[in-house]
């Protein structure tokens, strides 16, 4: 056969497979059917004939001629023999060819259009901030005047505060309450038991009053937005004061309503009995003075602008990006947040209720589909699939594929089936979300659009001016928080409810009105909320508002990008990823203590043995390099084995011995470990053990899954030589930030009598000041090697010895 | 017409009619397809004493099995079994290690399908000796690494990203590289460095700490 017929049959087979792939059923009993052009075929319950077919394929993916030319190559090769293939092969490759140059000379001009937009965008949004940081130095400057004042918490009567409290919850609670309700269990899904469900619930409402009732600061602003005068007094400057004034109310509007939503999911969790004891029994008293004076404190106003300036500040980092293409932008954005998230999620323990929700099938989807977190590899199947790849949407064509039923030729390798109650669910929550977005004027911008309303939190310019007052008294809360918790673990263990600690205990939900505001409306939080946040869940919900402003251009440039698809999943991410970050944020998750349990190896210091997956100091999986990515996901899922180094690769299902283990990026490696001989002997001879998940299997399966080239050898003297022999090495003193490349196996040779390499780690990330490597059977998951003078430096007693590039 | 001759002639049409249904029905047969496959097309570190399954899209008929034909090379010995739709096919001896193999089925001479995939690379004897020396090459290495991170406990907390700066500990200098990550002000640098010195006390540092800094170097 023409080598031409025989190419072009080839690839017009791909995607008749990858067809077939995402349409099984219909491919295996209609294939007929479907190449017969005037004989209807039975698709989604109804008869249509093979152009409706496509054209409903079409018009749902957007993919426009790509799919419609695939679909008809691979009918007409299924119609035509080889001898009229013969014929028109040249033609049809000359075909392809001809668009191919149109599709590059239209990505090509459109992303210069994007460049243009998103330049204007990101100098129009530093004017912006720089007007912003102004003003803010312009008001700091004439806050010279001190407020002192004195809280003091005491036992509560009915006091009008409370009765006003009330009054908001019966205006408006009820309804808010039910909905975060809602939000809260689908987010948590099935897959968490109902007590410890409830007691998240139970938490967030804690978390919530406590937030907004139990902070001293708090109370401050209260009293100084019903005591405008004390403003007066201190503020000279009327322009200023009135707008304090304006400030400290729509705080304490905020405040009202979120206080409330916690205190009517309290109730409806908790006992009256438990309220009165932990919320209602105490009032606050506060008095202000322009003097100091005994048992006052200082309450500096001037920080309010300060806080506005650093917090301006840290949005503008935000703008330094590289590259300015959209899709550049958008994937610096989601690797920060990434970096971001993993780092906290990293902190949380295994078994926690919110590491269970970080982990489950919809947020890692929905993650993933943003290049955030990568639980399935995504590969493409037809020629769609391939496209949607190469611009860096396939997980979220693959991810809103398995939602929806429909094949867009992205599929996941791995399973990430989406439960039907899932799908219902993120449908409903995008539905939700979409009205909400629309209904803001957002539009396309609910990437960035301030419309939070649920629960208070007010859209628009007002609630970007009350930023630097809520993180102004960020500082202060939590300050109560210690001691609710421990009041809360004596009222559980006395009303003998210590079953519902571990959860309530684990998972802190402070953040949530302001995360479900911010989420609902904001989806800027999702790229800005990230980085603001020493101060409080409002700061960063505020934060998200502020560089709203940016994503909105950003968001509307992504829409005119790519569609359809990309704003659904624009709709539906944020909330899952607010609502994540802003419960790591919180700081009122509690790590129960783990008593370390010791091994000494007979070697060095003893190590912490525990049965947990220990975190990888450096964020990840969002390197560019997929080999550093598959090397940190397999070393994330590494368990300590034998002398507890991480030397134990997880099955699916988990071993017997070990029910409990957790495998988040399959495969594992379970073979590659000596199960009986640890349950006789953990801590075996150096020659006593022969399976383990070496330091060499580390390259060695991160490189083949890839499809780079590693020689089989497991020694590392053998390794070396295997990359040697392929002019693959660099020695350490010549290696640069440049030539280093992550996915690059670092070899090691310690200072003893054995004069060999001992032992090899695979660099995750390289930046100007040194490398981030990953390992297995080791003491640790991963480290850092500093650059020196001359190349990598050598750490105290370890010869860095060399780099062996993929 | 004579009775007997009535029932032979229609004797003689059911038995015609039968053949040809009969003939009919084996044509009607529909193609084998194939569906998967284990190992999947490409796998590596194939067991070598493992057994390939595939399957296809229909049970394979008496007169299929006369008609496929099962090539795997580089050649080995194998058992070949047709159990309902899967065609079964067992090495007699164990496969070759780090070995590339390609299987084809065909049936009435047609390819029907073509997978290939890479055994296991290493022997029981490579592993137990390999293993061996590895196991004591990485527990020569621990033992440093152990030594090294009790005399800088900090050092696992390092290195420290902040927007503004990046702090990493240089072996050569035996002092604290801080790196501004941005363009700041004199004004600001002192307050950034203040801020970077309580980073490094909140991993076990304590003050008098050796640093040196390094401006924004776009």
């Amino acid at each position: 056969m023409d080598e031409n017929i025989k190419t072009y049959k080839a690839a017009v087979e791909k995607y008749y497979q990858g067809l077939k792939h995402f349409y099984p059923k219909f491919f295996n009993s209609n294939f007929e059917g479907f190449i017969t052009p005037i004989k209807p075929f039975v698709y989604g319950g109804a008869k249509i004939t093979r152009g409706q077919f496509i054209e409903e394929i079409i018009e749902f993916t957007g993919a426009k001629d790509d799919l419609a030319f695939a679909i008809n190559k691979i009918i007409e090769l299924h119609q035509l023999s080889d001898q009229e293939l013969a014929r028109t092969v040249p033609q049809n490759l000359k075909g392809l060819q001809v668009e191919a140059e149109k599709r590059s000379a239209e990505i090509k001009k459109t992303q210069i259009e994007n460049k243009q937009v998103v330049e204007t965008a990101i100098k129009k949004q530093q004017e912006i901030y720089d007007a912003k940081i102004a003003r803010a130095r312009e008001v700091e400057s004439k806050l010279d005047k001190k407020l002192f004042v004195k809280v003091e918490r005491v036992k509560a009567e009915a006091t009008q505060e409370v009765n006003v409290l009330e009054e908001q919850a019966q205006a408006n609670g009820p309804e808010t309450a039910r909905q975060v309700e809602r939000i809260l269990r689908s987010r948590v899904g099935k897959e968490i038991p109902k007590e410890y469900l409830d007691a998240d619930i139970k938490q967030a409402s804690l978390s919530i009053t406590e937030n907004l009732q139990g902070s001293t600061q708090t109370a401050v602003i209260t009293s100084l937005a019903r005591n405008h005068e004390i403003i007066d007094q201190v503020i000279p400057d009327k322009a200023l004061a009135d707008k304090l004034k304006g400030l400290t109310d729509a705080l304490y509007t905020q405040k009202r309503s979120a206080t409330e939503l916690g205190k009517i999911i309290a109730r409806n969790g908790f006992s009256g009995k438990f309220t009165a004891e932990v919320f209602d029994g105490y009032k606050y008293k506060v008095e202000f003075s322009t003097t100091p004076k005994e048992g006052f404190t200082e309450f500096d106003l001037g920080e309010i602008p300060r806080q506005s300036i650093e917090t301006f500040g840290r949005q503008r980092s935000f703008l330094d990006l590289k590259g300015f293409g959209e899709a550049e932008i958008r994937s610096q954005l989601y690797s920060k947040a990434s970096i971001w998230l993993d780092s906290q999620i990293a902190k949380l323990p295994a078994n926690s209720a919110l590491a269970k929700v970080y982990s489950s099938k919809l947020v890692q989807a929905s993650l993933s589909s943003f290049g955030m977190g990568t639980p399935v590899d995504w590969v493409a199947t037809n020629s769609f699939g391939r496209l949607a790849m190469s611009t860096g949407l396939g997980p979220t064509f693959g991810w809103l594929g398995e939602l929806t039923g429909t094949g867009f030729g992205v599929t996941a390798v791995a399973s990430s089936v989406q439960t039907a109650a899932t799908a219902t669910m993120v449908a409903e929550t995008g539905g939700i979300m979409a009205s909400e977005a629309f209904l803001g004027g957002a539009g396309a911008a609910a990437a960035g659009a301030g419309a939070g309303a649920t629960v208070g939190v007010a859209g628009g310019p007002a609630a970007i001016v009350t930023v630097p007052l809520f993180a102004a008294i960020g500082a202060a809360v939590g300050k109560f928080a210690g001691k609710l918790i421990s009041k809360i673990q004596t009222f559980l263990r006395e009303n003998k409810l210590t079953e519902l600690a571990p959860a309530v205990l684990m998972t802190g939900l402070v953040a949530l009105p302001f995360g479900l505001g911010a989420g609902l409306g904001a989806g800027g939080v999702t790229f800005g909320g990230l980085k603001l946040w020493n101060s409080t869940p409002a700061g960063r919900a505020s934060f998200g508002r502020g560089v709203g402003e940016f994503s909105r251009v950003l968001g509307a440039v992504a829409l005119a990008s790519v569609g359809k698809p990309i704003l659904i999943t624009l709709l539906v991410f944020p909330v899952v990823v607010a609502f994540i970050l802003f419960i790591i944020n919180s700081g009122a998750y509690v790590v129960p203590p783990r008593p370390p349990e010791s091994a000494f190896t007979g070697i060095g210091v003893p190590v912490v043995c525990s049965d947990e997956k220990g975190p990888i100091g450096v964020a990840g999986p969002g390197s560019s390099s997929p080999i550093a990515n598959r090397a940190w996901k397999i070393t994330y899922d590494l368990y300590q084995g034998f002398w507890c180094f991480w030397n134990r690769s997880p099955g699916n299902p988990p071993h017997p011995d070990f029910p409990n283990d957790i495998l988040t990026y399959p495969p594992g490696y379970p073979e590659l470990f000596d199960y009986s001989l640890f349950k006789t002997n953990p801590n075996p001879s150096r020659s006593g053990v022969q399976n383990l998940f070496w330091c060499t299997w580390l390259p060695i399966k991160a490189y083949t899954e890839n499809g780079s080239k590693i020689g089989a050898n497991i020694y590392t003297p053998d390794m070396y030589a295997d990359f040697e022999r392929r002019g693959k090495i660099i020695d350490k003193t010549q290696a640069t930030p440049s030539n280093v490349k992550p996915g690059a196996v670092v070899f090691f040779d310690v200072a003893n009598s054995l004069n060999r390499l001992d032992h090899v780690g695979v660099i995750y990330a390289v930046n100007q000041d040194g490398v981030a490597f990953v390992q297995s059977n080791a003491a640790t998951k991963d480290d850092f090697i500093p650059f020196g003078t001359s190349g990598l430096q050598d750490l105290p007693g370890i010869e860095v010895a060399h780099i062996g590039n993929p | 017409m004579n009775k007997r001759i009535l029932i032979t002639i229609i004797i003689i049409i059911s038995i015609v009619a039968s053949v040809w249904l009969f003939l009919v029905n084996k044509q009607k047969l529909p193609s084998l397809v194939f569906i998967s496959s284990v190992p999947e097309n490409n796998a590596v570190f194939v067991d070598i004493k493992g057994e390939i399954v595939i399957s296809l899209n229909r049970n394979i008929a008496q007169e299929d099995g006369d008609a496929l034909k099962v090539k795997i090379l580089p050649d080995e010995k194998v058992k070949i079994a047709y159990q309902g739709n899967k065609i079964r096919i067992s090495p007699e001896t164990e496969l070759k290690t780090n070995t590339k193999y390609e299987i084809f089925i065909y049936h009435k001479e047609k390819e029907i399908y073509k997978m290939s995939f890479t055994t296991f690379p290493f022997t029981e004897q490579q592993i137990v000796e390999e293993g061996s020396k590895q196991t004591e090459a990485d527990l020569a290495f621990d033992e440093k690494y152990k030594s090294f991170l009790t005399n800088y406990p900090w050092y696992q907390s390092l290195p420290i990203e902040k927007n503004e700066y990046r702090i990493v500990y240089d072996f050569e200098k035996n002092s604290f590289r801080i790196r501004f990550k941005l363009f700041v002000q004199e004004g600001q640098k002192v307050l950034l460095i203040q801020k970077a010195i309580e980073d490094l006390k909140s991993i076990g540092l304590r003050e008098p700490i050796e640093y040196y800094i390094i401006d924004y170097q776009p």
